[in-house]
Order: C-alpha cells, then sequence, then structure tokens
C-alpha cells in the first residue's frame, strides 16, 4: 500500500509564491555577481580583451 | 544545434566555458555583453527529468565605454539567436528567461526579446510560453520558459509552468 501526499490548495499557492520569489531575487543578483565576477577575473577579461582586437574596437 | 537556413550576420562571440556557461560579444560601439545560462534546477524541484537541463538567461552589459543610451543594433537580434543555437545542442535543454517589467524600461527589454524571437527565422524550432505577470514585493516581472520544439517534455514543461502561474494568481 502506498501513501500519497496531498498538498492542500493553499500550499501549493504558497509554494508557487516562494518560487516566485526565488526566480526575481535570483535576477536580481545575478547581475551584480556578473559585473563582479568579470572584473575580478584576468580569464574572462582576457576573452573580452580578444574579441575587441579582433572586431577592432 | 544545425540550421535550415544561412545564419544571418552576427557579432563574433565567445564561450566562456568551464562552469561559467557565459558568452561574450563586443558590438560596434564597444559595449561588451555577457550572456548566462545560469543553471537554475530549482525552478523544476519536483520534475527530476529536466532539472539537470534547466537554465536562467541573462542579458547583462558587463561594460558600456561611453555610458550612453544603448542604441539601437541590427546584429543584436541575429547575435543572441547565434547564441541560442550553439547552446541548444541537444533538445533536453529548458531556458527560463525572466524579465523585470516594473517599469516601461523592463517591459520594453522583454516585448524586444519577445520580438526578436518571434522574428528569427528559425525560432519555428523553439517552443516558448510567457506566464505573464507576476508580483514580488511590489516588483512586477514576466517569465518565459523556452525548449527546442523536439524537446519530448515540452508539453510537461509548459504545463508545469502553466500549473505555477494559475497557482501564483490564487487570490490570497
Amino acid at each position: 500500500m502506498t501513501t500519497k501526499e496531498v498538498i492542500s490548495p493553499k500550499e501549493r499557492q504558497k509554494e508557487a509564491r516562494e518560487l516566485a520569489h526565488k526566480l526575481m531575487l535570483s535576477k536580481q543578483n545575478i547581475r551584480k555577481e556578473m559585473i563582479e565576477e568579470f572584473k575580478n577575473d584576468p580569464y574572462l577579461q582576457a576573452i573580452v580583451a580578444d574579441l575587441k582586437k579582433q572586431n577592432g574596437n | 544545434m544545425e540550421t535550415n537556413f544561412p545564419i544571418p550576420p552576427h557579432y563574433k562571440f565567445t564561450f566562456a566555458g568551464g562552469n561559467y556557461n557565459s558568452y561574450f560579444f563586443v558590438t560596434k560601439r564597444g559595449i561588451v555583453y555577457e550572456i548566462k545560462f545560469r543553471a537554475s534546477g530549482y525552478i523544476f524541484d519536483t520534475f527530476p527529468e529536466v532539472q539537470d537541463h534547466t537554465f536562467e538567461f541573462i542579458i547583462e552589459i558587463i561594460e558600456n565605454p561611453h555610458g550612453e543610451a544603448v542604441p539601437f543594433d541590427n546584429l543584436m537580434r541575429d547575435t543572441i539567436a547565434a547564441i541560442f543555437l550553439d547552446f541548444f545542442k541537444t533538445n533536453q535543454q529548458v531556458v527560463v528567461y525572466i524579465c523585470d517589467t516594473s517599469d516601461a524600461r523592463g517591459l520594453a527589454r522583454f516585448r524586444k526579446f519577445q520580438s526578436w524571437f518571434d522574428t528569427h527565422p528559425e525560432s519555428y524550432r523553439f517552443g516558448r510560453y510567457n506566464i505573464g505577470l507576476m508580483e514580488v514585493d511590489g516588483a512586477f516581472f514576466h517569465a518565459s520558459p523556452i525548449t527546442r520544439a523536439d524537446n519530448p517534455l515540452a508539453a510537461q514543461i509548459m504545463t508545469k509552468f502553466n500549473e505555477l502561474a494559475i497557482r501564483y494568481q490564487q487570490p490570497k
């Protein structure tokens, strides 16, 4: 015999709101992280320097 | 991903590799963009078949040497599309585009992305579903899951996202 977990509509809605919140926070944080990561990573800077050189920027 | 059409001209881009999942390109005005596909298994934590193949898609300006408002650039659409085609090497990936649409600029960004997607000659190879406006702490955003059209789980992925939106939008 198996037991099926029953989740109430209220609980499901709570889960949805938590996920939406996570998505939004992730979106807000990742932009700052990307800029910081680039500033502190010579490897990424070298990639961009090479692209600029090829573009003639 | 092989294409049926010649890929239109676009900016040269470089994949950073490793754990970065980032692509970089530089426009003719010297603006540096990073396109990141960030692993985001938490979005489908009850759907293990797609959990390891789910990524958030982010476009970020890393350098804007003149500090100017970003002008219209007719190569942007095709550069983003070429990066998408490069990233979707298999039919398993799920990419979620999230856009903060709290202000007019955010909404304009979202519409621009929709327009890029819908007008590209290769867009028929992908499925996109817009779950519409959600509000978190007073900020509004749209989220769009994108899969390859030949992803065998595409319909289930879109249904899961739709369920999320329906549950979210139920009265508090």
